[in-house]
């Protein structure tokens, strides 16, 4: 009887623990992500490297910053953030940063250009801007990520403890399906956002196909908000803008036109 | 031109459909099933001319020989050497051009890029990822996008056409959607089957050869709308050299002299 009872209580926890509420910041997430004016900065940890991204937009701009660190070393220059974006969208023009002083600028209708500069990139510019689809939970649709139909809608499983260099975290588990051209799942992935405190920590991204799990990007979060910095969509002074080599003679003689000075 | 296609199509696909009942059992069958199953070897030269890589393509006679033609050992319009074997979870992919080589090597959750440079002296060195010589790290497989897009076979033509034969239910649904034409026989005593699709407004063509059972060589051509209303379009051509059930194990393993430094976590 007793070990009925215990039986009982622990299926009773169980489903307990797994029907529990997802955290209460992942609305307030969605609602920020949806109105359009955000600021995400976080880092992407793969096997060899960090890759740092910062990704903001407002009034119908969109900037994105990166930065890249092998492991083992430390950030470059004394960690010093670069203080201007590497993509930027503003007034229906995209800015392709090289340095500081130096940009590249293609209009939104040149982009499909079939003259356009095929080593530069533009065809695929917009996805740099995209918030990465590990915020899937939280941003289901982002007008600069590529769209896939094998994507399918996601979904809360429910809540969990999970552990993260040896520290414990509230976790909430998503599951998104991949789907055949006939409809048939062919893996699904697994989303892990591990909260501290009432924020977003860590999220983590496992692909399972037939039992199997394939350990994906794991995504050190260090700030979602919706306060924008007045200064992220501002091309630095001094930069100059040249306009995208679209097969004219200024391109074939490799004389780009400057078309903007700051 | 949309017109001429469409004809021309259209008739293929009634010659073929005369035809279609002296070809028996799909040839194709039998290498669907080997890209299913994942063990195979595939060595091919994909003759399409190369699409243009930048806005001064003309003066793409460049190499160590410069300008002089007739031993430049960078020219355009050269076939790309192709080689995959796949061995279960194993894959090796390369793609050649000349003596400058493109290779892949997945182990699993892991993958190996490295370039192969076939020296004056006949002598190969391979540099990996931080471009150092003889020395090669592994970085994580994106299993996302083998799921989403399916494998890789070598270069993006000879992976969306043999892509192509496969069933809709092993293909991602972002994926183009093949449908199977026909068959038939021809003159000089090959026969073929005939694809097409038509996804997001590009229409394409695909003809498998075989001379008897075995695949010799496959040719494509597509054309779609441009933004500005002009027509533009594709050919592919690739010729099978190879196309056998058995996995050649020397290639999954990194070459002899190679070092791996992936770092162990």
């Amino acid at each position: 009887m007793k070990k009925q009872i215990a039986a009982m209580a622990l299926a009773l926890c169980t489903i307990a623990s797994c029907a529990s509420a997802e955290q209460a910041a992942a609305n307030q997430y969605r609602t920020w992500f949806k109105s359009g004016t955000f600021f995400v900065d976080f880092e992407l940890e793969y096997k060899d490297c960090f890759i740092t991204k910062t990704i903001a937009t407002q009034n119908d701009m969109r900037m994105e910053r990166n930065g890249y660190r092998m492991k083992g070393y430390a950030a470059m220059f004394g960690g010093g953030k670069k203080d201007y974006p590497d993509t930027l969208y503003r007034q229906g023009k995209y800015y392709k940063f090289s340095t500081k002083k130096k940009a590249t600028m293609a209009a939104w209708n040149q982009i499909n250009d079939p003259n356009i500069d095929p080593t530069g990139g533009w065809n695929t510019v917009q996805y740099s801007l995209a918030v990465p689809d590990e915020f899937a939970p939280v941003c289901a649709y982002d007008a600069y990520r590529p769209q896939s139909a094998a994507m399918g809608n996601v979904s809360f499983v429910g809540s969990i403890k999970r552990t993260i260099d040896k520290k414990e975290y509230d976790c909430d588990k998503y599951v998104l399906p991949l789907r055949s051209q006939t409809g048939n799942v062919l893996a699904e992935i697994d989303y892990y956002y591990s909260y501290e405190k009432g924020k977003l920590a860590y999220i983590e991204k496992v692909i399972l196909n037939k039992g199997q799990e394939y350990s994906s990007v794991k995504v050190k979060i260090k700030e979602i908000s919706n306060v924008v910095p007045a200064d992220v969509f501002n091309i630095p002074q001094g930069c100059k803008v040249y306009a995208v080599g679209i097969g004219d003679m200024n391109d074939l003689i490799n004389k780009p036109v400057l078309v903007e000075e700051y | 031109m949309k017109k001429i296609f469409t004809t021309l199509l259209t008739c293929a696909a009634l010659l073929s459909g005369l035809n279609s009942a002296s070809v028996e059992a799909s040839n194709l069958d039998t290498y669907r099933n080997l890209l299913a199953k994942g063990t195979l070897t595939l060595k091919y030269e994909n003759i399409t001319p190369l699409p243009r890589a930048t806005n001064k393509d003309k003066m793409n006679f460049y190499g160590r020989d410069g300008m002089a033609l007739e031993k430049a050992s960078f020219l355009t319009n050269r076939q790309l050497d192709g080689i995959v074997v796949i061995n279960g979870n194993d894959k090796y992919e390369e793609v050649a051009y000349g003596e400058h080589s493109m290779c892949s090597l997945s182990k699993g959750e892991l993958v190996y890029y490295f370039t192969r440079v076939v020296t004056n002296k006949n002598k190969a060195e391979y540099y990996g990822t931080m471009g150092k010589k003889n020395q090669v790290a592994a970085t994580d497989r994106n299993m996302q996008i083998t799921f989403m897009s399916g494998e890789s076979y070598a270069d993006p033509v000879m992976t969306r056409l043999l892509s192509a034969i496969l069933p809709a239910s092993q293909k991602g649904a972002d994926m183009p959607d093949y449908q199977y034409v026909g068959s038939g026989w021809l003159d000089n005593g090959l026969n073929y089957e005939d694809y097409r699709s038509n996804n997001n407004g590009v229409m394409e063509a695909v003809r498998y050869y075989f001379n008897g059972y075995t695949l010799v060589k496959i040719a494509a051509a597509n054309y779609y709308d441009r933004e500005d209303g002009k027509l533009d379009g594709s050919k592919f051509i690739i010729k099978i050299k190879e196309f056998s059930p058995t996995p050649d194990m020397s290639y999954l393993s990194l070459p002899v002299g190679v070092k791996d430094t992936t770092k162990k976590k």
